[in-house]
């Protein structure tokens, strides 16, 4: 069966460059353009993807709510709070920020696939 | 016998003593001469009883007479201290024998003649014992005139010494009274010290004091009633002690004149006894000492306003925190330069706002801060000429203050001197600064302080305005990058992801394409210069973070060993396409404590730097630890950097090689620096022009605040948590030269 990967991203560009190279490695993938969308989906039953997300890849800076809200947001939620979430992040200090909003890691944008493998597999596995 | 009242002087007096008249005829005969006075004596009774009160100069004497007879006479004559002298010659008719002759000279004789006598033998022998009886009378006389003339001489000079001494004795008098009278910037005066009636005044007393001397009699303590009142009591405890103490004393006091002025006055006073009375009486010197004093109070008022000018200058300097600054200024002025300050400032070019005002009075500076009270500027603001008013009237207040609060307020304030100037900006008078003075007049000097003080106020709101301008300039700089480097990579993202799917999609030969292997090499290339740009970017932001103070570290446990092999093996490509070898010398078991993506970047940075400057040779990189301190270098072996620019080379936007041949912002050591720096510790090169460069960097294993007090590895950093840091916004503009 196959894991899960939640990839929220406003840039389309690189949701979509993310889905792909996340689904070439045979993993499955949902989006969303912002964490507003994001949240909705779980917190409306009636949007409740069938399939539960293993790790979301977050991108911090988004329009209508940004990946701190919704980190906030997920941690009170009883099906996101478990979930790992990696932040992605394009300066070099994404590691503080991962750690000052209570993510499980972390990824330094522009990302190269080899990091982005490496990342789902690390977290996929707990 | 005849007595002779005075005989003349060489006149030889001869005694002729002989019982015979007849004899004594003979013996006169014989003797008459000009010079011989010849006194007969009948017995050797009659000759003593003459001799009481005569001193002849010889006696010629008969032996045998009755009575006394010659030896008997001639003994009696020697035992009389008076005539002991006198020489006897004896004349004898007695035979030769010689027992008479020796008892002859046993009796006193000189000589013997015998009867009878040879005339001539006889003369002869008288005129031997004349002449020197009329030498010895002269030797006498001569003494006694000698010791006339001596005594004489010396009653001539001792009347002359006195006559001398008296001469003396007058010029000093007259000398001491020409000094006394002489003083003319001073009085001599005395007093009785029981009575404080005035015994002296010196001559001056009218043309210094404006008193004349009978003022001084018309009442006792003439001189203490006439001082001024806040001098005259310790003048009076003085004079109190002085006429009970021997020491004298010395006072710089006022005097009130009698034209209503008052005169500085040095006075020495001491005791001493009345010269008529013999009284106790104290004695004085009063000296004027006014300008002597004007020029002290001069100097403290110089003193004071350079002491002034230099805190208010260093005050102005130091601070761009505008309003407290003027505000601590205006507290500073008063009391030393003024009793009155206040800063006011011209805004929108339209309203005057008052920035700051004190005074001496600080009730009524609160008061009037209130009340937006401020003397006239307006004038000042627009012509750009200071106001300087050495003598403020009731008059000049009564129109400067037209509402009634404000010049009740003044009143309050009694203004002496004022002197308002401006605040010159850039050719502009953007405000000005007020002085006044309530007790000491302004003078020409303080209006050249105020000047001069109103020029560093402008420089100092100049300074603190450009400070502002600076501080939004670089926060809006920051920001910009901050945005911008986010937006730059945008882009970039989805780029490097597809430029790497489309490789991999390649390799794996999910793509049949002929020239498969050139697009391949194409694709590496885009990916290089993605990671290039990506790189650049980050760096632009580490700057701007660095200098906002906002570079945050984060401390983790790890292996030196594997950052190194890591970052190694992550360059492998470049390493390889630069034609260098790398060898890694590091032992295995470096445990650190330090923020591993930063010193990663460090690593990084000078293996970037050795393969972009040393492409071609070995690159050795070696790692030790010993007692807590690492040491890790980067060595290349390529073109090496000039002696002259090894410290530059740590600076913001410096290369050692110049233009555009090796790409880059040139902030890499600078970063590198800095991270090193937040971690305590430091970094330092040895290189040669054409023999390579070694980079070093002295790390402790762990970082702590506690331990690097004093050390080599003091950071702006030091006393921060351990664990989170940040690197300190001044820490750039002391960067080169850290090493």
């Amino acid at each position: 069966m196959s894991r899960v990967i939640f990839v929220i991203e406003d840039e389309k560009d690189i949701r979509e460059s993310l889905a792909e190279a996340i689904e070439s490695e045979g993993y499955s993938t949902l989006t969303a353009p912002n964490g507003m969308d994001a949240i909705l989906m779980f917190e409306d039953e009636a949007r409740i993807p069938e399939k539960m997300p293993d790790l979301i890849l977050l991108d911090l800076l988004m329009p209508r709510m940004n990946g701190a809200t919704f980190l906030e947001r997920a941690r009170r939620n009883k099906r996101l709070a478990k979930i790992p979430v990696v932040l992605m992040t394009t300066d070099r200090e994404a590691a503080q920020k991962a750690t000052k909003y209570g993510a499980a890691g972390h990824l330094h944008k522009p990302l190269g696939l080899d990091e982005l493998y490496s990342t789902i597999e690390k977290y996929c596995l707990h | 016998m005849s007595k002779p009242a005075a005989p003349p002087p060489d006149r030889i007096d001869i005694l002729l003593v002989d019982d015979r008249p007849e004899n004594l005829l003979a013996l006169e005969a014989v003797l008459a001469a000009p010079g011989y006075h010849l006194i007969k004596a009948n017995s050797g009774d009659e000759a003593l009883r003459y001799l009481l009160d005569h001193d002849p100069a010889l006696i010629l004497m008969d032996v045998q007479m009755p009575e006394l007879d010659g030896y008997e006479t001639a003994s009696l004559i020697k035992n009389s201290r008076r005539t002991r002298e006198i020489p006897i010659i004896f004349v004898t008719a007695l035979n030769l024998d010689e027992q008479y002759v020796h008892k002859a000279y046993d009796h006193g004789a000189v000589d013997y003649v015998y009867k009878p006598f040879d005339a001539h033998i006889l003369r002869s022998k008288v005129a031997v014992f004349a002449d020197l009886a009329r030498k010895t009378k002269r030797l006498v006389q001569t003494e006694i005139l000698l010791r006339d003339a001596e005594r004489k001489e010396r009653e001539r000079q001792i009347a002359e010494l006195e006559l001398k001494n008296l001469k003396r004795e007058r010029a000093e008098q007259r000398k001491y009274r020409d000094l006394v009278e002489g003083i003319d910037h001073g009085v001599v005066w005395s007093i009785g010290a029981e009575t404080q009636i005035t015994t002296f005044v010196g001559p001056n007393s009218e043309k210094i004091l404006g008193f004349p001397r009978e003022a001084w009699n018309a009442e006792a303590n003439f001189f203490l009633n006439h001082l001024h009142p806040d001098d005259r009591e310790t003048f009076r405890a003085g004079l109190e002690r002085t006429a009970v103490n021997r020491r004298g004393m010395e006072f710089d006091h006022r005097f009130l004149l009698a034209n209503g002025g008052t005169l500085w006055l040095h006075t020495a006073i001491r005791r001493a006894k009345a010269v008529e009375s013999d009284r106790p009486e104290i004695r004085a010197l009063s000296v004027d000492i006014t300008q002597l004093k004007l020029a002290e109070a001069a100097l403290i008022r110089n003193k004071a306003r350079s002491d002034f000018l230099a805190a208010a200058s260093a005050l102005l300097a130091e601070s761009l925190d505008t309003e407290k600054t003027l505000a601590h200024f205006s507290r500073l002025a008063i009391g030393r330069v003024a009793d009155f300050q206040s800063v006011d400032v011209l805004e929108d070019g339209a309203t005057v706002r008052t920035v700051s005002l004190d005074a001496s009075d600080e009730g009524l500076a609160r008061e009037l801060r209130g009340t937006g009270f401020r003397f006239p500027v307006s004038d000042v603001l627009r012509t750009g000429r200071s106001r300087f008013v050495p003598a403020v009237t009731e008059a000049m207040l009564d129109e400067w203050f037209v509402d009634g609060g404000a010049r009740r307020q003044v009143g309050e304030l009694h203004p002496l001197s004022l002197i308002v100037t401006p605040i010159p900006v850039r050719g502009r008078f953007v405000g000005t600064l007020t002085f006044v003075a309530t007790s000491v007049p302004y003078e020409e000097a303080d209006l050249t302080m105020a000047e001069d003080l109103g020029r560093r106020a402008g420089t100092a709101l100049e300074n603190a305005a450009l400070y502002v301008q600076t501080q939004e300039a670089v926060r809006a700089r920051d920001e910009f990058l901050s945005i911008a480097s986010h937006e730059l990579k945008t882009p970039l993202t989805p780029l490097k992801l597809q430029t790497q799917s489309l490789r991999r999609a390649l390799n794996l030969g999910a793509i049949e394409t002929p020239g498969g292997e050139k697009i391949i090499r194409m694709l590496d290339s885009s990916d290089r210069q993605i990671a290039r740009i990506s790189r650049l970017i980050d760096d632009l932001l580490d700057i701007s973070r660095i200098n906002s103070g906002k570079m945050q570290l984060t401390f983790e446990e790890f292996l030196l060993s594997d950052l190194l092999r890591d970052t190694v093996d992550r360059f492998a490509e470049e390493i390889k396409i630069a034609r260098c070898t790398v060898t890694l010398e590091c032992d295995s078991d470096i445990r650190v404590q330090w923020d591993r993506f930063r010193i990663e970047q460090v690593v990084v940075n000078l293996l970037t730097n050795a393969i972009k400057y040393g492409a071609g040779s070995g690159i050795e990189i070696r790692a030790q630890e010993s007692e807590g301190v690492v040491i890790f270098s980067v060595r290349d072996h390529g073109i090496g950097i000039a002696e002259a620019d090894q410290a530059r080379v740590f600076g913001r936007f410096e290369r050692a090689v110049s233009g555009s041949h090796f790409g880059g912002l040139g902030l890499g050591l600078y970063i590198v620096t800095q991270i090193l720096e937040a971690h305590g510790g430091s970094i330092s090169l040895k290189s040669r022009t054409g023999m390579g460069s070694t980079f070093t960097v002295r790390l402790a294993t762990r970082f702590s605040s506690e331990d690097r007090t004093g050390s080599a590895y003091a950071s702006p950093l030091a006393n921060r948590k351990p664990t989170t840091s940040a690197v300190a916004t001044d820490a750039p503009l002391a960067a080169a030269g850290k090493h």
